[in-house]
C-alpha cells in the first residue's frame, strides 16, 4: 500500500506548551487509521496542522510524495486532503442542498436550479447511504445523517485515490449503533482507495473498523501500528501509560453520615440514559466521561438550564420532575457554566453588577444603595483574590480566572449549598486555577456541596472526594479517594476510556 | 477609595455641554424671542410627552423589549380618552384611570405573545401597533374628534405655582422610571435580561418576568402620555401617534451615549429629549419653522451622536 499523507517530526508549541513533539504518522492508500489519545494529548491539533488551521514549529508533510505548505487550507484542499471538523460545519437553518453546497459551491454557476441541485444531491446522498428530503432544513436530520451528510460534502467533487478524508472526533455525539452506521460508510469509502484518518475515543469501535491506530501521549506518538492482535487492554496501556498494577480501594465508609443536598434519580435527556447521583454536604463529586458519555449534559441537567425526559431531582427534600434555574437557584443550588462569555457573565456590565447578580438588595428593601452594594462587592472580590480595588470597572478586562473567580464570589455570596460547575477552569491559567480551588475548598469546608463536571482527569483526582464516570450515558464507576489517591489520573483515564475497572481488586459499587 | 468616576466627566455628560452651547448659540443669535419664558415653557411642554414615552421605552429597551407600539398605543389612548369624555360624559378622573388600564392591557399583550407564543418583541409590537392603529381608525372613521370637555384640558394642561403640569407629571415619571431601573433588584434584573439573557436565567434571573414588566412600563407611559396628549392637542387626532416614534427613538439612543455609556438610561434620555427639544425650537424661532428642518435635526443629531459613541467604543449599537 501506497503512503498518501506523510506527516514527519511535526512540532507544535503553543507558550511553553507542547502540543506536539516531534510526530511522525503516514496515511496509507485504503487504509482506516485511528489517531487516539486521552484529552489534551495532541490529536485534534495534529489535524488542525494538516488541515490548515495551526503552523507547525517544524516538521513536514507531503500529499502523494508532493510537499504540503503549512498554514494553507486551500493548498490542502487542492492536494485532495478532506477534513470534517468535530461539529461537521452544518448550517442547520439551511436545506441539505445549500449544504452540500457550501463551502464548495452550487452546481450552476451563473443559475441555480432547484431541479439540478436536488438531482445531484440526491446522487450525494445515496453515495453515503442516507435517504432523506434534500429539501429539508438540516436541524431535522438525525445526528448519523448529519455525519453522513458532512462526508457526502467532503466527498462532493467525486474522490480518487489519492484522496485523504481526516474526521476530527466524528462519533463524540452518536450512540454506538450511530457509530457503526458511520463506520460502515469509512469502510466503503476506503474500500474504493480512500485513504482515512480520523480520531476517536472509543476504543472498541476503533479496533473493530481501523487497520491501523497511532496513540498520542502528551504529544508524542508512543505507537503507530496494525491493529491485528491488538486488544483493547494493550490498546488502553498505550493511552494510558504505565501499566496499572496496584491494587487500589479499600472502600473505606464515610466516617458519618452527612445530610443529602441533592439527589438524581434516574435522570434521561439526550445521551445521558440515566444518572443517578447523590451529593453530600461538604463533599466535592466529580464527573468525568468522554464526548458523547453524557457528561456534556449533567450540569444543564441538574440546574434545570434543560428540561430532561425522565426521572426526578431531589432538592432539600423536596422532588421536583421538571426544574428551570430560577427554582434551582431559589432550592440555593448554584450553576458555574463552562462557557463564561455567553452563559454566566454579563460582559459588558461591571464587576459589581455581575458579583451581586444572584442577590441583588442591599440593607434597606425599597432602596438599592450603590454604595452598599460597592463595598460588599470590594469585600467579596477580597475573598477569592481578585487584587481589583475598582470594582465597576467591566468584567470583560479581567482575565479568565479573574472572571471565573468573580462568579464564584456570586455564589458564595448568595449562600449557595450546593454549586454545580462545568468545566471551572477552563481557559484559567496555573495560577488562576489554584486560587479557585482555594475558594472552592473553603466553600466544601462551610458544609458546600460541590459537583465539578471535568474533562481535565489531574483536576478532577486533586479536588475530589469521589468521582462519578460516565459511559455510554450511564454512570460505569464510583472511585473513592483512596481508588483516586491510590491509582492517579491513570486510574480515572483508564475507566473514563473503557468504562470499566480493569485492575483487580477494585470494590467500586458496579 | 475612589469608584468609578462619578463626577461630570467631559464624555458621559457631553450631551449637556452641547446643550449649554446650543443655548449659547440661540441666545446670542436671536436674543429677542429665544431668551423668554413663553420660549421655556413651550420647550418644556412640547417635550413632556416624549418624556413619559421614552421613560417607558426605556424600561422596555433595558430588558431586551424592543417596543415599537408605544407610539400608536398613545394615539389610541388618546382617542380613546377623547371618546371617553365626549360621547361617554365621564369625569376627569375615571377617563385617565381608564386609559392608563387600557395602556397596562397592551404592555400584558406584548409580553403575552413574546413570552407564551416566543415572538421577537419586534414583530409582535410590528403587529400590535398595526392592530391599535386599526381601532383608532375604526373609532375615528379617520376623524377628528371635537369638544373635548374644558375641565378636561385644563386639568391635564394647566398649571402648578407657573409650572406647566405635563413638565411635572413628566418629572413624576422621570424619577419612577430612575428608581425602578437603577434603585430596584428588579431594575438590575432587567438590565441583566436586556444585555446576556442566557447568563442572567441560569443566575436564577425569571428572565420572562423582566420582559413582562418592561412591555407593561412601556404600555403604562402610553396610557398617561395618551392622556397628556388629548389634554395638549385638545382635540381627538387620529394621526397623533405615529409620530412620537422616531422622536422617542433617537432620544433614547442619544441618552444611551449619556450618563451611563453603552446602556438605556433614564437620565442620559432626559438629556436626550432637551438636547433635541432645545434645537428644534431654537431653529423654529429663528424662522426655520418647517417640519422637514426639526426631522432633519433629529436625524443628523442620533447619527452624529451614536456615531461617535460608537467610533470610540463606549457604545456597540453595531450588528
Amino acid at each position: 500500500m501506497n503512503d498518501v499523507l506523510k506527516l514527519e517530526g511535526v512540532t507544535k508549541s503553543f507558550g511553553a506548551y507542547k502540543a506536539l513533539d516531534d510526530v511522525s504518522v503516514d496515511f496509507r492508500q485504503g487504509e482506516v487509521h485511528g489517531i487516539l489519545g486521552v484529552n489534551g494529548s495532541g490529536k485534534s491539533t495534529l489535524l488542525k496542522c494538516v488541515a490548515g488551521y495551526y503552523v507547525p514549529d517544524s516538521g513536514k508533510a507531503s500529499v502523494s510524495g508532493i510537499e504540503l505548505p503549512w498554514g494553507s487550507p486551500e493548498a490542502a484542499a487542492k492536494l485532495g486532503i478532506r477534513f470534517i471538523h468535530q461539529d461537521l460545519g452544518l448550517v442547520g437553518e439551511m436545506s441539505v442542498i445549500d449544504n452540500l453546497a457550501l463551502g464548495t459551491r452550487y452546481e450552476g454557476r451563473a443559475w441555480v436550479s432547484d431541479r439540478r441541485e436536488r438531482r445531484r444531491a440526491l446522487q450525494l446522498l445515496q453515495q453515503v447511504g442516507i435517504d432523506v428530503d434534500p429539501s429539508a432544513p438540516v436541524w431535522r436530520l438525525t445526528k448519523t445523517e448529519k455525519t453522513m451528510l458532512a462526508v457526502a460534502r467532503a466527498m462532493r467533487n467525486g474522490f480518487s485515490e489519492k484522496d485523504v478524508l481526516l474526521l476530527d472526533e466524528p462519533t463524540a455525539s452518536l450512540s454506538s449503533g450511530e457509530v457503526r452506521v458511520l463506520f460502515e460508510l469509512l469502510r466503503s469509502l476506503s474500500r474504493r482507495g480512500v485513504a482515512i484518518g480520523f480520531v476517536s475515543h472509543r476504543l472498541r469501535e476503533v479496533l473493530e473498523i481501523c487497520d491501523r491506530v497511532s496513540v498520542l501521549r502528551n504529544g508524542r506518538c508512543v505507537a503507530s501500528r496494525s491493529t491485528e492482535g491488538l486488544s483493547e487492554r494493550e490498546l488502553i496501556d498505550l493511552l494510558v501509560g504505565a501499566p496499572l498494577s496496584e491494587v487500589y480501594g479499600s472502600n473505606s465508609e464515610p466516617v458519618a453520615s452527612p445530610r443529602v443536598l441533592l439527589e438524581a434519580r434516574g435522570l434521561r435527556g439526550g445521551a445521558l440514559h440515566e444518572l443517578d447521583l447523590t451529593l453530600h454536604e461538604g463533599e466535592v463529586l466529580g464527573i468525568a466521561g468522554l464526548d458523547g458519555s453524557g457528561r456534556e449534559l449533567v450540569s444543564r441537567l441538574l440546574v434545570g438550564a434543560d428540561a430532561w425526559e425522565s426521572g426526578s431531582i431531589v432538592l432539600n427534600g423536596k422532588t421536583f420532575e421538571r426544574l428551570h434555574p430560577d427554582i434551582t437557584v431559589q432550592n440555593k443550588v448554584a450553576y458555574v457554566p463552562a462557557d463564561r462569555k455567553s452563559q454566566s457573565l454579563l460582559p459588558g456590565f461591571s464587576l459589581r453588577e455581575n458579583l451581586t447578580l444572584a442577590k441583588i438588595g442591599t440593607r434597606r428593601k425599597g432602596w438599592l444603595s450603590l454604595r452598599d452594594e460597592r463595598r460588599d462587592s470590594a469585600h467579596w472580590l477580597d475573598r477569592v483574590h481578585v487584587d481589583q480595588r475598582n470594582v465597576e470597572l467591566p468584567i470583560s478586562l479581567l482575565s479568565g480566572g479573574n472572571q471565573q473567580r468573580v462568579v464564584i464570589a456570586r455564589w458564595l455570596r448568595f449562600g449557595a449549598r450546593v454549586m454545580v460547575l462545568d468545566e471551572p477552569t477552563q481557559g484559567v491559567d496555573v495560577a488562576g486555577r489554584s486560587a479557585i480551588y482555594d475558594s472552592l475548598a473553603d466553600a466544601s469546608r462551610a458544609g458546600t456541596g460541590l459537583i465539578i463536571v471535568s474533562t481535565d482527569s489531574e483536576e478532577l483526582v486533586s479536588v475530589c472526594d469521589r468521582v462519578l464516570v460516565l459511559f455510554d450515558g450511564r454512570v460505569a464507576l464510583d472511585l473513592d479517594r483512596d481508588a483516586l489517591l491510590a491509582g492517579g489520573t491513570a486510574v480515572l483515564d483508564r475507566a473514563i476510556l473503557s468504562g470499566v475497572p480493569e485492575a483487580e481488586g477494585v470494590t467500586g459499587e458496579y | 477609595m475612589r469608584w468609578g468616576a462619578e463626577k461630570l466627566e467631559l464624555h458621559r455628560f457631553s450631551g449637556l455641554y452641547i446643550l449649554g452651547l446650543f443655548i449659547l448659540i440661540f441666545a446670542l443669535w436671536i436674543p429677542d424671542t429665544f431668551l423668554h419664558v413663553s420660549t421655556l415653557r413651550n420647550i418644556v411642554t412640547s417635550q413632556s410627552i416624549t418624556g413619559v414615552l421614552a421613560v417607558g421605552l426605556v424600561c422596555a429597551m433595558a430588558a431586551g423589549a424592543f417596543d415599537l407600539s408605544f407610539a400608536q398605543a398613545a394615539g389610541t389612548g388618546s382617542i380613546l380618552a377623547a371618546i371617553l369624555t365626549t360621547s361617554f360624559h365621564m369625569n376627569v378622573v375615571l377617563t385617565v384611570v381608564i386609559v392608563i388600564a387600557y395602556g397596562a392591557v397592551v404592555g400584558l399583550v406584548n409580553s403575552l405573545l413574546v413570552n407564551w407564543i416566543g415572538l421577537s418583541s419586534i414583530v409582535t409590537t410590528l403587529g400590535t401597533s398595526s392592530v391599535l392603529l386599526a381601532i383608532d381608525e375604526k373609532l375615528t372613521n379617520e376623524n377628528y374628534i371635537a369638544g373635548i370637555p374644558r375641565s378636561f384640558v385644563t386639568a391635564i394642561n394647566g398649571t402648578i405655582l407657573g409650572i406647566p403640569e405635563v413638565f411635572v407629571i413628566m418629572v413624576a415619571v422621570v424619577l419612577l422610571g430612575w428608581y425602578l431601573l437603577v434603585h430596584t433588584p428588579q431594575g438590575r434584573r432587567m438590565y441583566a435580561t436586556g444585555h446576556a439573557s442566557e447568563a442572567a436565567r441560569l443566575a436564577g434571573v425569571r428572565t420572562s418576568r423582566s420582559i413582562l414588566y418592561g412591555f407593561l412600563a412601556s404600555g403604562l407611559a402610553a396610557g398617561v402620555a395618551g392622556v397628556m396628549l388629548l389634554a395638549v392637542v385638545g382635540t381627538g387626532d387620529p394621526t397623533a401617534g405615529p409620530s412620537y416614534l422616531l422622536p422617542v427613538f433617537a432620544a433614547l439612543f442619544l441618552g444611551s451615549t449619556q450618563v451611563h455609556p453603552g446602556r438605556f438610561n433614564v437620565w442620559g434620555t432626559v438629556i436626550g429629549i432637551f438636547l433635541l427639544g432645545v434645537g428644534v425650537q431654537g431653529l423654529q424661532l429663528a424662522g426655520y419653522s418647517e417640519q422637514w428642518i426639526s426631522d432633519l435635526f433629529n436625524g443628523v443629531a442620533l447619527l452624529l451622536a451614536t456615531g461617535f459613541a460608537v467610533r470610540n467604543g463606549t457604545l456597540s449599537l453595531r450588528r
